[in-house]
């Protein structure tokens, strides 16, 4: 299936061109801005895709070097070189809750299986978070939560759809809408010029209600009062990302594009732009949220709605084959975002070198939910933290929070362990 | 034979305790005797361990009634297992029907006993979207929703007039395309949805949260509102809080082309005119000395308020010029103006006059000034402010001069008052440079007035600009009016130091911008950011104990917010004000007041919408082949999606309306369609409505000589109240939205369709399904001529999913009479439908109508679920075992008034967890960081 070419309408007018002028380094930006690096930073992606995938056309049959891609991931033939798939890690599902809101809920948690934190739940605060809160400090936003999810019913609770947790029971809140999205990385506060004294005040008034409140209640008011500092922070912050951007003829992207392809495409081209202008360094994006039985239109795949969901518990070649055909859609996005990524040049490489940029899914087989055997695409080299090009099966009973816990390490984190995590993988860079 | 020994005591004791239990507080001997041996018979044998029993859970530990004490939340667990008959497992030993009652009511002893006078775990809880836009809303009296919003429904609201207490037998509803525009203040703007917790609905405190993300868009959103042009046209509550104190508005200028009127002569006639309000300088009669001096001249006149001979409207700020032949005033209004006769007044000059084009903007300024001719200005002006018919209260001019000084005249005008005459004369050396029209005393919405009369005079040496002259600094004035404005917006009475908080955001703005309702607007946008706004909060009191009550305000606000989603009204607040809202007799009061106003369609739109799952109903896809009837029109855009959405919310609303039995939720004996359901349903011949309503008409009460749609007025907008033919329809499990939402497009689901009705008609919801559940459909088996049911039953074989699927798929089965849109059937494929199945407790039934009837035989169960639900909903909060005994004495009180609808509205306000909190004070709480707890009462 050739790959559709992004329609130009609902793209940010300059990205293309801007591309096209290898000036804007990202490097010299940074340093700039007066920070010593010595390389360049490392980012994080994580993706989520619902439902688990269809098994036997996902999973390479040879491991090591020398892999064949499989039907569903035929799209990254050209990339194949900067792709690593990881199979066989395992996570434990927790009894008493759905098994498709854990799946996405807990999918990054550094919660064990056996911790419930939040009424049956083990979210706890997630990798992205942990990463954030180390290496997001001196970028405008910390991390960046994505959603593609525009279901307009509220069919499920927040747990089939957030995958980015502050703390237990305390989702990030995430951004469906592209503009939105835009504004927040490039635009000024939208809260107008004097958002300096509104914030004073409504700092003020938090504080007074919180000496006054009870001990739950605090909890809560303390998210309002967090909220306030992290959004003065920004405000500061902003500036400089101002700076970074000028010169750079950006306009605001339209509304929620009608197309999956486009909405997905242009909320990763918005995650590659934060990447390369050094806004942000975690990025989280749910391309759709776990179960949700509303049926989903794939533009150019179907020409029917139909319910991804439902299609993991039928029957039959017709099922499988739909499936399967889901899974391909979205390693085509997978596979565009890793080729944008290479295109960019950063430094004396480019800047997927510096990314470790994974899609992946809470579930292997939706059919039976199953918790074990997970699949993970990775792109990039994160900065050494990986090498590229190969299948690594860890053929089950090695924990997923093994990885997890990698990528903490490397990232200068300093945790003995994450979620339910034995070791970590020291088999990921050669 | 030690078994059976034990049974024979079992059942011994189980006898005598039942009868000793009733009177006698002694639970410690009831547990020993009663509630023990059942657990060793029925329980431990899984369940003895809380690592290696079942579902964690080790029940072999309560060895005496006291052991239960820390460990009550397990016990609800237990009690919902037991009473649901989800435990024993169906393959064990079952134990007796009185047995199962016994324990049950002794555990509902230990819950009153322990939990008595519990508020509950209530957390903190923000405004939800809807509730953020209705408070808004109420807060500056807007006609219109601030943004567009998912939660508001695509139905026009006129349906739903609770004021009356009968709904009529037909109501034409418009609905709008869903997703389509309407009018709101901020077509642009709008805010992230909540999302609903687990079982329960959008207003739970524990399950929303504040992140930065949504703090910015609360600020932005604020900051929106304010900015709004829009906002001070349509709000007279706002326009007065910004607007510049009258020295301070600049004038308004336009390059309009303007539209010329020629100026009369004559200044109305003393007849028409029964008092004057003038200086002792310029009396009426010196005045119309000037006047006809000055017409003379021509540089005076009369504008008597007719533009055209049909009248016209004035949009704000377009200029009209009054020429007198020599010169012309130039007069331009802030506001838009309406020129028009008035059947209720009496012109001063025939035919038209003057008033405000929008209704109630009664306050407004003209500019006036003499465009043309630089060497002259305005010296002397006159008006008449028409009497109008049966209304009364105050009027006020006040002439702005150049030099800022201001000259201010009102009348008070009574039942008998007839026109009056006003009169200004500037200081020499001075000029008008604009008239404020100031009505918003006046009993009603509009401020007339006529003959604007102007007498116009060499200009002055020139006065060095215009200086400003206020008596009070704007400062003083921006904390008056936020002052009065807090306590509405933060819908309690304002500490001092909060209104310095909010007042110093207008010092800082003002300071650097100059401009005061620049500055105004600034500090309301921080109002509506604070917490004080966004969030419900009960704060802890000092030495009040672990439960305190709520004060009169608190209870204002949660009864507002649970009855109209929306901040308390003026009379709320005043009984709040005034301390008398927590007496039971007025807070009864008030709650039947409230249910018959019309913002308590939000019960319907909110609470119904979210309990029944109705929020789904637009995104069903039933499949387009076998499903064509869903679609009609072009490209089959138009779906059934309202039709299904409306059907329930009718029958809610005629049981609110009309104050009925809950218990026609599941079963009544009419129901609400439009010709297109019922053509679904195969009422009359062929949808014929009007047959149906003749019927109903029959068999109606209703006084004869009821108006019967005409045949060519019916459209798809014609919903019929009718009689159900018979009981296979009636009530909302046979209704076609709640049929296709627990449908797949292709077929229908007795799972989802059993899930949901445990979850929302018992409140039972079954637990979510374990990991690794085999697949319905088996590839390895060819089973494809198997029905659903056939399916499902298969699948139960498996013990594991037996435990929960004998509770979910009965009720399902039942519903098998009906496909994935709901239309009645007897056969699927090839096969007959068998709509048969056994409840857990061992009921059997066939089909919907006897469904039905097993319902309503255990009617308490559906009483209890419903108090739940509405209780949990007006609550904010999950309710928990401590409710246990709260929920059954609203359910005797509605079982004892006809379970009528506003008996569970009232009960639940007049609850104990409804008017307390719970007040944990601790030591960590210093006392330096509190200030006067202690606000209220």
């Amino acid at each position: 299936m050739p790959l559709q070419p992004l329609s130009r309408r609902t793209f940010l007018r300059g990205v293309g061109a801007f591309v096209a002028l290898p000036m804007l380094d990202a490097m010299r930006l940074v340093r700039a801005f007066g920070e010593e690096m010595s390389a360049a930073p490392k980012r994080f992606a994580f993706i989520y895709t619902p439902n688990g995938y269809h098994q036997p056309n996902f999973v390479p049959a040879a491991s090591g070097v020398n892999w064949d891609l499989t039907p569903t991931l035929e799209p990254l033939l050209d990339v194949k070189p900067d792709i690593t798939v990881i199979t066989g890690l395992d996570r434990e599902f927790t009894p008493g809750t759905g098994v498709h809101a854990q799946a996405g809920a807990c999918w990054l948690t550094s919660s064990a299986p056996d911790e419930v934190l939040d009424g049956g739940f083990p979210t706890n605060v997630t990798v992205d978070q942990l990463l954030s809160r180390r290496i997001g400090g001196d970028t405008p936003l910390p991390s960046l939560e994505l959603s593609c999810n525009d279901h307009a019913d509220n069919r499920e609770t927040r747990y089939f759809e957030s995958v980015s947790w502050y703390g237990p029971g305390y989702p990030a809140m995430t951004e469906k809408d592209p503009r939105a999205v835009f504004h927040r990385l490039f635009g000024k506060s939208r809260g107008g010029d004097a958002i300096g004294s509104v914030l004073d005040a409504v700092l003020d008034d938090a504080r007074g209600l919180h000496a006054r409140l009870g001990h739950d209640d605090r909890t809560k008011m303390s998210e309002y009062l967090d909220s306030v500092r992290e959004t003065e922070r920004r405000i500061q912050l902003a500036e400089r990302a101002a700076d970074r951007a000028h010169g750079l003829e950006l306009t605001v992207p339209a509304a929620v594009p009608i197309s999956r392809s486009e909405y997905i495409d242009l909320m990763t081209e918005l995650a590659v732009l934060a990447f390369q202008l050094d806004l942000t360094r975690v990025v989280t994006l749910v391309v759709d949220p776990e179960r949700w039985d509303s049926p989903r239109m794939y533009h150019g795949v179907f020409d029917a709605p139909l319910n991804h969901h439902v299609l993991t518990h039928t029957k039959g070649e017709e099922a499988a084959e739909k499936l399967a055909r889901i899974d391909r859609f979205h390693v085509e996005r997978f596979a565009r975002l890793t080729r944008r990524l290479k295109e960019i040049p950063e430094g004396d490489g480019t800047l997927l070198d510096s990314c470790f940029v994974t899609m992946g899914s809470g579930i292997s087989d939706g059919r039976i939910h199953d918790y074990g055997d997970l699949n993970l695409l990775v792109a990039g080299r994160g900065g050494g933290l990986i090498s590229p090009g190969r299948h690594l099966d860890y053929k089950g009973d090695v924990p997923l929070a093994n990885l997890w816990l990698t990528l903490l390490r490397s990232a200068g984190v300093k945790v003995d362990r994450f979620a339910d995590s034995t070791d970590t993988l020291d088999d990921l860079a050669l | 034979m030690i078994h059976l020994f034990s049974a024979l005591v079992l059942v011994l004791s189980t006898v005598a305790g039942a009868t000793a239990e009733a009177g006698s507080s002694d639970d410690a001997g009831a547990f020993d005797r009663l509630v023990r041996p059942f657990l060793t018979r029925h329980c431990v044998d899984c369940h003895f361990d809380s690592e290696l029993g079942e579902a964690g859970l080790d029940l072999a530990q309560f060895e005496t009634a006291g052991s239960l004490r820390d460990h009550l939340p397990t016990w609800k667990v237990v009690y919902d297992q037991i009473d649901t008959y989800a435990m024993p497992p169906g393959d064990e030993e079952q134990p007796s029907a009185a047995d199962r009652r016994a324990v049950l009511d002794w555990i509902e002893r230990k819950f009153a006993a322990e939990g008595a006078g519990d508020a509950g775990h209530r957390v903190l809880r923000r405004l939800t979207r809807l509730e953020y836009n209705n408070t808004v809303r109420d807060l500056f009296g807007l006609s219109i929703d601030v943004f567009m919003f998912p939660e508001r429904l695509p139905i026009d609201p006129q349906r739903f007039d609770p004021v009356r207490d009968r709904m009529p037998d037909r109501i034409e509803i418009a609905v709008r395309e869903y997703g389509q525009k309407y009018p709101v203040l901020l077509r642009q703007a709008g805010l992230p949805g909540d999302g609903r917790a687990e079982h329960g609905f959008q207003n739970r405190g524990d399950v929303m949260n504040v992140s930065p993300l949504l703090l910015d868009e609360y600020v932005t959103l604020a900051g929106q509102i304010v900015g709004s042009p829009q906002l001070p046209v349509e709000s007279e509550a706002f326009h007065r809080l910004i607007e510049p104190p009258v020295s301070m508005a600049p004038a308004v200028a336009s390059d309009d082309k303007p539209i010329v009127v020629r100026a009369k002569p004559e200044f109305s006639a003393d007849a028409a005119v029964t008092a004057e309000v003038s200086d002792d300088s310029l009396p009426l009669a010196e005045f119309r000395g000037l006047l006809a001096e000055a017409v003379g001249e021509g540089v005076g006149g009369v504008f008597d308020g007719t533009i055209g001979d049909k009248g016209a409207t004035l949009k704000a700020g377009f200029p009209i010029q009054v020429g007198f032949g020599e010169t012309s005033v130039r007069v331009v209004s802030e506001a838009s103006l309406w020129s028009a006769g008035f059947g209720s007044a009496e012109e001063a000059s025939r035919p038209h006059l003057l008033t405000n084009h929008d209704r109630g903007r009664k306050r407004f300024v003209l500019a006036l000034s003499v465009p043309e001719q630089a060497d002259r200005r305005i010296t002397c002006l006159a008006v008449v402010v028409p009497a109008r018919k049966g209304e009364t209260g105050q009027t006020t001019l006040t002439a702005r001069l150049q030099s800022g000084r201001t000259i201010e005249r009102s009348h008070r005008f009574d039942s008998d008052s007839g026109n009056v005459a006003f009169t200004f004369r500037a200081p020499s050396e001075d000029f008008v440079t604009a008239l404020e029209i100031d009505g918003s005393n006046l009993s009603g919405d509009y401020v007339l007035f006529d003959d604007l009369a102007f007498v116009t005079g060499a200009a002055p040496p020139l006065v060095a600009g215009p200086q400003v002259v206020v008596e009070h600094s704007a400062g003083d004035v921006a904390r008056r009016r936020l002052a009065a404005f807090l306590p509405r917006a933060f819908r309690r009475p304002v500490r001092e130091n909060e209104v310095t908080r909010y007042a110093t955001v207008f010092d800082h703005t003002f300071a650097a911008s100059g401009s005061f309702d620049e500055a105004m607007r600034v500090a309301v946008q921080a109002v509506l950011s604070s917490p004080s706004f966004l969030f419900l909060a009960e704060p802890t009191v000092a030495d009040a104990g672990r439960i305190r009550p709520l004060n009169n305000h608190e209870l204002a606000n949660r009864l507002s917010y649970f009855l109209w989603s929306s901040m308390p009204d003026e009379e709320l607040f005043r009984l709040a004000d005034t301390g008398r809202l927590r007496e039971p007799a007025v807070l009864e009061a008030q709650t039947r007041r409230m249910l018959r106003d019309p913002k308590a369609r939000e019960l319907s739109e909110s609470f119904a919408v979210q309990w029944l799952r109705l929020d789904q109903a637009y995104t069903a896809r039933p499949d387009r082949k076998k499903f064509q009837v869903f679609y009609s029109g072009p490209q089959g855009k138009g779906t059934l999606h309202a039709s299904m959405l409306v059907e329930p919310l009718l029958l809610f609303e005629t049981i609110m309306t009309e104050d009925r039995s809950i218990l026609e939720l599941i079963d009544a004996d009419y129901t609400w369609v439009n010709p297109r359901l019922a053509a679904v349903y195969g009422f009359g011949e062929g949808g014929d409505l009007l047959a149906m309503a003749d019927a109903s008409a029959g068999e109606s009460t209703d006084p004869p000589g009821r108006e019967l749609p005409k045949e060519a007025d019916v459209t798809e907008k014609t919903w019929v109240r009718v009689p159900v033919p018979d009981r296979t329809r009636g009530g909302v499990l046979t209704m076609a939205g709640p049929l296709t939402i627990t449908s797949l497009p292709g077929r229908t689901s007795p799972v989802k369709r059993g899930a949901w009705l445990l979850e929302t008609i018992l409140n039972r919801p079954p637990k979510e399904p374990k990991v690794a559940v085999p697949p319905l459909d088996r590839p390895e088996v060819d089973d494809s001529h198997l029905t659903v049911r056939r399916k499902l039953e298969l699948h139960r074989a498996d013990t594991t999913c037996a435990v929960c699927h004998d509770r979910i798929d009965p009720p399902g089965f039942a519903l098998e009479a009906f496909d994935a849109i709901g239309r009645f059937r007897t056969t699927e494929g090839d096969e007959a439908v068998d709509a048969t199945g056994v409840l857990p407790d061992g009921r059997s039934f066939d089909g919907p109508a006897e469904l039905k009837d097993e319902l309503l035989a255990q009617r308490q169960e559906f009483t209890r679920a419903f108090i739940e639900h509405l209780a949990s909903y007006g609550l904010g909060r999950k309710l928990d075992w401590y409710d246990v005994p709260t929920i059954e004495k609203i359910e005797d009180a509605v079982a004892a008034d006809e379970h009528r609808f506003s008996r569970v509205v009232v009960e639940i306000v007049l609850s104990e967890p409804f008017r307390t909190v719970r007040n944990e004070w601790s030591q960590n709480m210093s006392d330096a960081a509190v200030p006067a707890a202690k606000t209220e009462e």
